[in-house]
């Protein structure tokens, strides 16, 4: 399973398990090479805020961080079109 | 190719930006005071490239600067990344060849920078102007000098050659009576080395003095106090050693059974002279100011009792605790007429305040009366629905400390405000005579607001929108067209031809 950007905005959100299963992508495997082999946090993490300020939380301590609704909603407007229509309004991925 | 899905910050608020800005003659609400003539220019960060491992710590985001720059009751904005090394290395290479924070053993094999470890720098912390010139600063390299009107970077600069610490502080102090500008680096001969080496910056630009002082073991010290006779550094908590760097982790880690040090440096002595004051652990990232009263020393700062950071891990692996991390404002009393090495401390009020604190700069190192900062004020209105469920820092408070006095302005119901700055109405002003200015994040609309707000009545005069969420600062800060060389012009001059008929 690859996460595109348009799975992303309609819902499928990096979860704890979904997060440890999806493929690295290149660019960051490949800067992590090594640091991968470092058992240095636990495999459990959740995207927090702290001070305005994103980040992985391993401990399960942090304010776990969940996106405001806002007043754009892309997410509902992404999902309410299937491929075929998304691919025809919108020509990039 | 990039790809941020898998970052931090996939979606929301703060998911990545990426763009450089200019807005021109900005929205405004309200009016904005005649006499403010200046820019607030705020330095934070994001990350270009996304980090080489999901637990780096967010402090590794790329420098970004942004301006206000108001006039005649207007606004431009301007927002530029910081052309470090780093950035146009990644930029060259199109991919994050940098490794986790202030560790360059967990870099790119390509990228070998142990020997430099300053190359690694992001100046994603502060800003601050002396002697005429704006620099971004972080704690792990020199400033770099910025141009006050393009925000383009003119890169590091180490005062002729005269600032021999390969780091800098980003919190300097400037005495507003001498005028000098007091700097330091720690680490300051290179990775986890317990040098703290002190500078003194006159009007000028030049470096005066060097103090050499060894701290009691290797530890942030990223913010300082200065009196009209010391320079004051306080140590605690966070540690590192080249072990642990070279395993691959964070720069720090969190030891609760470190005691806290406070370093006194007399300003008239040579570094030698230093006297260190121990206590309980603590974390003191920022202060508030200090002065001295007689014999004694009077420091005041926002102060937590365990590890604020929830990305810097404990090292006994023990689970962040978000009540260690509550700050209050506290004060310090050191007797420099006794001959122990334990310090009064004493919490002034028990309520929870963000610990970044200001006050008027005038009053640095001087007696003074206002502590301002920012707080999360339950009693105020949040918009959840709008907004999203996470806790917002909603308001901007002066605290009075010759009577414990509150006066709180409330930035809205879908507001996460940042930092405060005072701006004194003239320099002849009473304390506390002024203005208050920072940045909101609008979550529900997605926006990023600039308020000015009366600093006497907590009343907001006037709010400035942006057109879309702008990076979150870690610092700002307003400098008046006396300080650094604004110009006046709106845009750069237009080269282009003209229909002549």
């Amino acid at each position: 399973m690859t996460l595109t950007r348009r799975d992303l905005l309609k819902g499928a959100t990096l979860s704890a398990t979904a997060g440890a299963s999806l493929p690295l992508l290149p660019s960051q495997s490949e800067a992590a090479a090594i640091s991968q082999q470092i058992p240095t946090t636990s495999q459990y993490r959740q995207h927090a805020l702290h001070q305005q300020v994103p980040y992985f939380d391993y401990s399960g301590g942090g304010e776990v961080y969940v996106a405001p609704t806002g007043t754009t909603r892309t997410a509902d407007y992404a999902a309410s079109l299937t491929d075929e229509e998304f691919l025809r309004r919108h020509w990039f991925r | 190719m990039v790809d941020f899905t898998q970052g931090p910050a996939p979606k929301g608020y703060f998911s990545p930006l990426r763009f450089e800005a200019d807005i021109y003659d900005c929205e405004v609400e309200g009016s904005i005071p005649k006499e403010l003539n200046g820019a607030f220019i705020r330095v934070g960060g994001e990350y270009f490239y996304p980090p080489s491992r999901p637990d780096d710590s967010p402090f590794s985001t790329d420098g970004f600067i942004s301006s206000f720059r108001i006039r005649d009751g207007l606004v431009d904005f301007k927002a530029r990344w910081i052309k470090t090394p780093r950035f146009l290395k990644n930029l060259n290479a199109r991919k994050q060849l940098f490794g986790v924070y202030r560790n360059p053993f967990t870099a790119d094999p390509s990228n070998d920078y142990a020997d430099k470890p300053f190359l690694g720098t992001v100046a994603n912390t502060a800003p601050i102007a002396h002697h005429g010139k704006l620099y971004a600063l972080k704690e792990d390299a020199h400033p770099f000098e910025i141009d006050p009107n393009t925000l383009e970077t003119l890169g590091p600069w180490n005062f002729d050659g005269k600032y021999t610490a390969q780091t800098f502080s980003a919190h300097p102090k400037v005495d507003p009576v001498s005028g000098e500008m007091i700097c330091y680096g720690y680490e300051a001969t290179g990775l986890c080395t317990d040098d703290l080496w002190i500078y003194i910056v006159s009007p000028q630009g030049k470096v005066t003095r060097e103090y050499k002082v060894k701290v009691p073991y290797v530890s942030t010290l990223h913010d300082m106090v200065l009196t009209q006779k010391y320079m004051i550094f306080p140590v605690y908590g966070y540690v590192t050693n080249m072990e642990r760097l070279r395993a691959g982790q964070l720069h720090w880690a969190f030891d609760k059974n470190m005691p806290t040090y406070w370093g006194l440096v007399p300003r008239d002595g040579d570094g030698s002279d230093v006297r260190w004051f121990k206590g309980p652990a603590s974390v003191v990232m920022h202060t508030i100011n200090a002065f001295d009263d007689g014999n004694k020393v009077i420091v005041d700062a926002p102060i937590s009792d365990g590890n604020p950071f929830p990305f810097f891990p404990q090292v006994d692996g023990s689970p962040w605790s978000p009540q260690l991390a509550r700050h209050t404002i506290r004060r310090l009393v050191f007797d420099m007429a006794s001959t122990g090495d334990s310090y009064q401390e004493t919490i002034l009020d028990p309520t929870d305040v963000v610990d970044l604190a200001r006050i008027d700069d005038r009053y640095i190192s001087l007696p003074y009366k206002y502590v301002y900062s920012s707080m999360a004020d339950a009693s105020q209105p949040y918009d959840a629905a709008r907004a999203g469920p996470n806790r917002a820092v909603n308001s901007y408070f002066r605290y009075d400390l010759s009577n414990g006095e509150w006066r709180k302005y409330f930035a809205g119901d879908v507001h996460n405000l940042q930092e405060v700055t005072f701006i004194p109405r003239s320099a002849t002003a009473p304390e506390g005579d002024g203005w208050l200015i920072g940045t909101a994040s609008n979550y529900a609309d997605m926006r990023t607001e600039l308020v000015i707000v009366d600093a006497i009545e907590m009343k907001e005069l006037a709010r400035v929108f942006l057109p879309f969420r702008m990076t979150p600062q870690v610092h700002a800060r307003w400098y008046n067209n006396t300080e650094l060389p604004f110009s006046d012009e709106v845009m750069p001059p237009y080269r282009g031809r003209v229909q002549e008929s």
